[in-house]
């Protein structure tokens, strides 16, 4: 039906952008140091050294403030809006995983950390799927 | 012989169709031409050459699947300057150099929402120039 919503509705969106994309993504980025948050928080729980335990939670915090900002940069410059036609839950996935690594931060919870590590590892699926190892990093390193 | 009441509404979208070879309507994302676009101001476009001072559409020479839309400064026969009105806030030909003519087709004719932003791109302020 022709209306003159549909008339008006825009067909594509124009940048008007302002960074300097390297182009290089990958959610192992976000892996790694969703990773070091599960082991200092079982490295945490095996200690009986209070100091030990709060270089732990601060060291565990700062992590976690890593993983959203790798998750934020692969959601706002990787992604695009073609493959939101292909995974309409993109959205969804990365608000949760972001939500899930705030938990990690504010919490000791070894699980809420692997269930993080999941939630990655549902990402890299996207990411490798849409052709992402091969777009977005350098070719050649020795395997 | 008289068109059919589904003719008239057939007719309609094939214009506009037609239409959007020479017109069409696009999204601002990214704040590199505000004050005068800003994020989320939509524009009609039209099929046009390329002047100095127009606001153009060019494909992005470092990934052609994305849209620029910039402010035509120099013309030389290396081909189109272009450049962010905000330059503070623009990745340009500062960075990526010219770009050729042929690939710049569409020109920025007037914003038409949001409502109380409808009117024609104005020229960049000039005291923000680059």
């Amino acid at each position: 039906m022709l209306t003159l919503r549909s008339i008006l509705r825009p067909t594509r969106i124009v940048d008007a952008h302002c960074d300097i994309p390297c182009g290089v993504y990958d959610p192992e980025q976000a892996r790694i140091e969703a990773e070091s948050c599960l082991r200092i928080i079982e490295k945490h729980d095996a200690s009986d050294d209070k100091h030990f335990r709060a270089r732990c939670i601060h060291v565990k915090e700062e992590r976690a403030e890593l993983v959203k900002h790798h998750l934020d940069v692969l959601w706002h410059d990787y992604f695009k809006p073609e493959h939101l036609e292909k995974y309409p839950d993109l959205h969804e996935t990365f608000w949760k995983a972001s939500k899930q690594a705030s938990k990690v931060k504010q919490s000791l919870d070894a699980g809420a950390a692997k269930e993080l590590l999941t939630m990655i590892d549902t990402i890299d699926e996207m990411w490798k799927s849409t052709g992402g190892p091969e777009k977005t990093r350098v070719s050649g390193r020795p395997s | 012989m008289r068109a059919s009441g589904l003719a008239r509404p057939l007719l309609a979208l094939l214009a506009v169709a037609a239409a959007r070879r020479w017109l069409d309507v696009v999204e601002v994302r990214g704040r590199s031409m505000s004050p005068a676009l800003r994020p989320g101001d939509r524009l009609l476009v039209a099929r046009a050459r390329p002047r100095p001072g127009d606001v153009v559409l060019a494909a992005d020479p470092r990934d052609p699947r994305r849209e620029l839309i910039k402010r035509v400064g120099r013309i030389d026969p290396a081909g189109l300057h272009l450049h962010g009105d905000n330059p503070a806030a623009s990745t340009d030909a500062r960075t990526f150099g010219p770009v050729p003519a042929e690939a710049v087709v569409w020109r920025g004719l007037m914003r038409y929402w949001p409502p109380d932003r409808i009117g024609l791109i104005p020229a960049p302020d000039p005291d923000r120039r680059g």
